[in-house]
């Protein structure tokens, strides 16, 4: 699969305007740079669950936010992706020798693995036709406290099954890596997540100019 | 019992737990392992029936049971641990109990936040607890690392065996990289008693990997194989017996000894195997010379670069950056010597005024999260051999030991122990002899003495030592003279720091790369050389044509086939600093700070160029016209000039130092850009920043604002969650009365948030931070 960017949205996690810069090209560069050092994962799985609060398994996920994502669906799929451990050595080499690709490969990662995360789901859309996926939710988003992402390692053995970790205080290692809640649904459903929903609302800069980070 | 149980032909473990439990129709707990307690009844009818299935060693229910993962369970897991044990053994009677121990659940440095010495502590409490056993199992470990501090605990707190099992991908690396023969040369050096893979893959999908485990080692190989790989929406695994017995009839043909089942395995399978299975002898295999690192080994099968700058022997700029703490320096050496070509990096970080195990500890590790290159600990203090071993990821090499007897007696045991090569230097209490025959005997003895701690002959690197030819002429020879015999009688690898031959002479490069192609042709293998030098290396890259090793001479090839006739470039005027620190070209930077060095003081060029050209790039930022992208190309390339002006202070015991700042990412954040960026742009208006890196502990940032008798702090941190710990490291500062400003800075943070977290100042971003810091430090901006 190829996992791309989005010239933009780097950009944008970059706080730079969308004109065009001499550091675009600087930004493929690094993309072809990173390519090869990708060692993209994925796993998911697919749960029954009840709500109001949200259970999947012997795991409580108190979340008002949660309850009103699967409302109308019948299962959860809890999804991970991550872009693999491989890089980590190269973004901690660029720490100490190239400062500069330091904070554009974080911005061009973050772009690459969203891309990834897009494209899987893409492919796990494909497989339940007729159905709607709901927006993609994680701990850390609205009242989703973000310690709940220990049970979604421990539902998923995410530690085994990917090699994604969770640190004490819930970071991610490999760090380029997502978890998301999926509702599947036999209805649309508008958008849940948003600026309202993000826990960096208060001090984004972007929202502050009157943008988003969202593509 | 184990030694004997191995005398079988075929060992037979269990198969899995998990999938039996969950089967069972007991009611699960988040914390499995308390089904010891609450249901020992149900674990005992498993081990019951695995035992009834044919298995010899059945492992203890304790998989998960550790104080990491027990942090949050009403029970006390010392106590579930030995119930799990106790459980086991109740059941087994003859057969025996594998005491079973899985990864922590958290990730280690570097890329994760455990330490090495905390998960060492965890796991001796795992292995006191679980003492009653008959042997420790590691298993689904993808970690060397912590596999490494696994074994540390088990060797240091029980006389149990210990089977050590990784779980690999089918490209035969684990999730963090380390390649199955890393993996094999590392946990054998330790001393595993049997060594294998479990989980992950399936038995089909694992077959490359068994294979190469059984062609690398002699010691018994287990194999303990999913049912095949699991399904989403069941999370059941898809293999059947029959088919599974099919994979492990290849297993036995590549001399796999121990067998059972992991995920998704039952009874039924281990039963196939017992009845099924025929084993087959396994071929011996040839010891070679090898070392690794965490991720890749490095077998000495011709010759391999040892890079030697990390050294501050006659460097002052070193000695400094080592009293000042200042990592990054030592790491820009691994990596420039790395991409030059070097195989191996000797680590020597000996000098006055520093606490050298200590350091020893910090460089190997920061080293090695920056390089995949096997390391050579160097050092004549003994605990700081031990230091650097103890923390060392795979098998590194010591540098050294010499035919004094007190040297071998006391560095031998912990080559051994640390599974490591050493290095013998031909010199003893008489010093250098100056006939080849007596070094050739000292080669002897350090040989014999190696071999009687049980290290192997393959292990021992010789060093024949080389003084100036300046002085004592007929030495060289002599030194040759012991190599050859040292390498073609003795059979042993040869190491040699090639320069000191040229010692006083002029034209040094050149007598040092004809002797190092002398010394190639009498056997060595191990140079100790600048890989900067391009004469040295071009000399390396030509032997090895010549000696068959770079085979159709391809390495060669790609190498130069650029080089023919390159017409020289004449350089043009060199720009102004202004547009260079400008536009962000770190060369221009560079050639123009050497061109103004030639006529002024570096504090000038520091004040009146460089300064004044970041101000400028600075104010473009401020006002919209440049990105912080841009920002920091500029910043960067005035840390090359920046690098030029402190090597010649150094040269005259010089620094310059506008005010010693602290930085810190908090305590569980990993997330260090944001700091990293405030140092460097601190650094280049003349601030010295002593880095205390990411995720640090609360005390260490007190301690080192006590000891620098620092003024400024800067903290960053940027999830929600780890706000607390910035909150709690300001609240240690205050509590220990230090006469020291914060300044804090984060994606999550605010003006206000920052106040209320009792900071004294707040810095929207690095450009903020420098003015605060002119501001604390009485600088008018």
């Amino acid at each position: 699969m190829d996992i791309n960017y989005d010239l933009n949205q780097v950009k944008r996690y970059l706080g730079m305007d969308e004109q065009p810069n001499e550091i675009d090209q600087d930004i493929e560069k690094l993309y072809q740079r990173l390519k090869p050092l990708l060692d993209p994962k994925y796993y998911y799985r697919v749960f029954k669950f009840s709500l109001n609060p949200l259970k999947i398994e012997n795991r409580i996920f108190k979340s008002k936010d949660m309850d009103k994502l699967l409302n109308t669906s019948d299962r959860v799929i809890i999804l991970a992706v991550t872009l693999g451990g491989k890089i980590e050595q190269e973004i901690r080499r660029f720490n100490v020798a190239n400062k500069f690709n330091s904070i554009v490969s974080d911005a061009l990662l973050s772009s690459m693995v969203e891309d990834y995360q897009e494209k899987i789901i893409d492919q796990l859309r494909g497989e339940y036709p007729g159905k709607y996926f709901t927006d993609a939710f994680a701990p850390g988003y609205g009242d989703l406290d973000i310690n709940f992402q220990r049970d979604i390692f421990d539902l998923l053995q995410l530690e085994k099954r990917i090699g994604v970790n969770l640190t004490p205080t819930m970071l991610m290692v490999p760090r380029k890596s997502i978890t998301c809640f999926i509702g599947i649904s036999d209805i649309a459903q508008g958008k849940v997540t948003g600026c309202d929903t993000c826990n960096m609302k208060e001090t984004c800069q972007l929202r502050k100019a009157g943008k988003s980070c969202a593509r | 019992m184990l030694d004997k149980l191995l005398e079988k032909d075929i060992v037979f473990l269990d198969g899995a737990m998990g999938t039996m439990v969950f089967d069972s129709g007991v009611e699960v707990p988040k914390h499995v392992e308390e089904l010891n307690v609450t249901a020992p009844e149900v674990i005992k009818g498993i081990h019951k029936q695995y035992i009834d299935a044919g298995s010899d060693i059945i492992y203890s229910f304790t998989f998960s049971a550790n104080r990491y993962k027990y942090s949050d369970s009403e029970y006390d897991v010392v106590d579930l641990i030995k119930r799990g044990v106790a459980n086991a053994k109740e059941v087994a009677k003859d057969k025996l109990v594998a005491l079973d121990i899985g990864p922590i659940g958290t990730l280690l440095e570097p890329s994760g936040t455990l330490k090495f010495e905390e998960a060492y502590e965890i796991f001796k409490e795992v292995i006191v607890a679980g003492n009653g056993a008959d042997l420790v199992v590691f298993e689904t470990m993808s970690d060397l690392y912590e596999l490494k501090a696994g074994i540390l605990a088990a060797k240091e707190n029980s006389d149990l065996p210990i089977m050590a099992s990784m779980t690999f991908e089918q490209n035969g690396r684990s999730f963090t990289g380390t390649s199955v023969r890393a993996f094999v040369t590392t946990a054998e050096s330790l001393g595993v008693d049997i060594i294998g893979v479990n989980c992950s893959l399936g038995p089909i999908e694992l077959k490359g990997i068994v294979r190469e485990i059984c062609d690398l080692t002699n010691l018994p190989v287990m194999v303990k194989a999913n049912a095949g790989l699991p399904n989403p929406q069941t999370d059941e695994y898809d293999l059947d017996v029959a088919t599974f017995l099919g994979a492990y009839q290849d297993f036995m043909r590549y001399g796999v000894k121990v067998v059972g089942g992991c995920c998704g395995t039952t009874p039924e399978y281990i039963k196939a195997l017992h009845e099924n299975l025929i084993s087959h002898p396994k071929d011996i295999v040839g010891y070679k010379s090898t070392i690794s690192s965490g991720t890749d080994a490095l077998e000495i099968d011709g010759v391999k670069v040892i890079g030697e700058r990390i050294n501050p022997t006659g460097k002052k700029r070193f000695k400094q950056a080592l009293l000042d703490e200042d990592i990054d320096y030592i790491l820009s050496l691994a990596i420039e010597q790395v991409d030059a070509g070097a195989s191996i990096l000797d680590v020597n970080v000996g000098t006055l005024n520093i606490d050298e195990p200590e350091m020893m500890t910090k460089v190997v590790k920061a080293i090695q999260s920056v390089v995949d290159v096997p390391l050579q600990i160097d050092s004549s203090d003994l605990k700081a051999i031990e230091a650097g071993l103890r923390v060392y990821n795979g098998k590194p090499i010591v540098n050294s030991v010499n035919g004094e007897k007190e040297k071998l007696e006391t560095i031998l045991p912990l080559v051994k122990k640390y599974g490591a090569s050493v290095v013998g230097l031909t010199i003893d209490e008489n010093g250098i002899p100056s006939t080849s025959e007596k070094r050739i005997q000292i080669a002897k003895d350090i040989l014999n003495a190696a071999l009687s701690y049980g290290i192997k002959k393959e292990d021992v690197y010789i060093d024949a030592l080389t003084l100036t030819v300046a002085s004592s002429q007929d030495q060289a020879q002599e030194t040759l003279k012991a190599m050859n015999y040292i390498s073609n009688v003795m059979g042993l690898q040869l190491v040699l720091g090639v320069s000191n031959i040229s010692f006083g002479l002029p034209n040094r490069p050149l007598m040092n790369q004809t002797f190092l192609t002398v010394a190639m042709t009498n056997g060595l293998t191990l140079p100790i050389i600048n890989p900067n030098s391009k004469l040295l290396m071009d000399s390396v890259n030509a032997y090895q044509v010549i000696s068959g090793k770079d085979i159709d001479s391809n390495h060669y090839i790609e190498k130069y086939k650029n080089e023919v006739d390159q017409p020289v470039v004449k350089t043009g005027e060199s720009m102004d600093i202004f547009t260079a620190v400008n536009k962000g070209l770190e060369n221009e930077v560079h050639k123009v700070v050497a061109e103004l060095l030639k006529t002024k003081e570096p504090l000038e060029i520091v004040n009146e160029y460089l300064i004044p050209a970041l101000d400028a790039v600075g104010n473009n930022y401020e006002s919209g016209k440049i990105f912080l992208p841009q920002l920091i190309k500029s910043a960067s390339s005035a840390s090359a000039g920046f690098e030029l002006i402190k090597q010649q202070l150094s040269q005259k015991d010089e620094v310059i130092n506008r005010g010693t700042i602290v930085l810190a990412t908090v305590k569980g954040d990993v997330h260090d850009i944001g700091k990293n960026i405030v140092k460097v742009i601190l650094e280049n208006y003349g601030f010295k920043v002593i880095d205390l890196g990411k995720d640090v502990a609360i005390e260490e940032v007190v301690e080192a604002v006590k000891k620098h008798e620092i003024k400024l702090v800067g903290l960053s941190a940027l999830m929600t969650t780890t706000v607390k710990n910035m909150e709690e490291t300001i609240k240690a500062l205050r509590e220990n009365e230090l006469d020291c400003q914060i300044i804090v800075g984060g994606a999550v943070l605010t003006p206000e948030h920052s106040k209320v977290i009792g900071a004294d100042f707040y810095a929207r971003d690095a450009k903020d931070a420098v003015d605060i810091a002119n501001e604390v430090f009485g600088y008018v901006s």
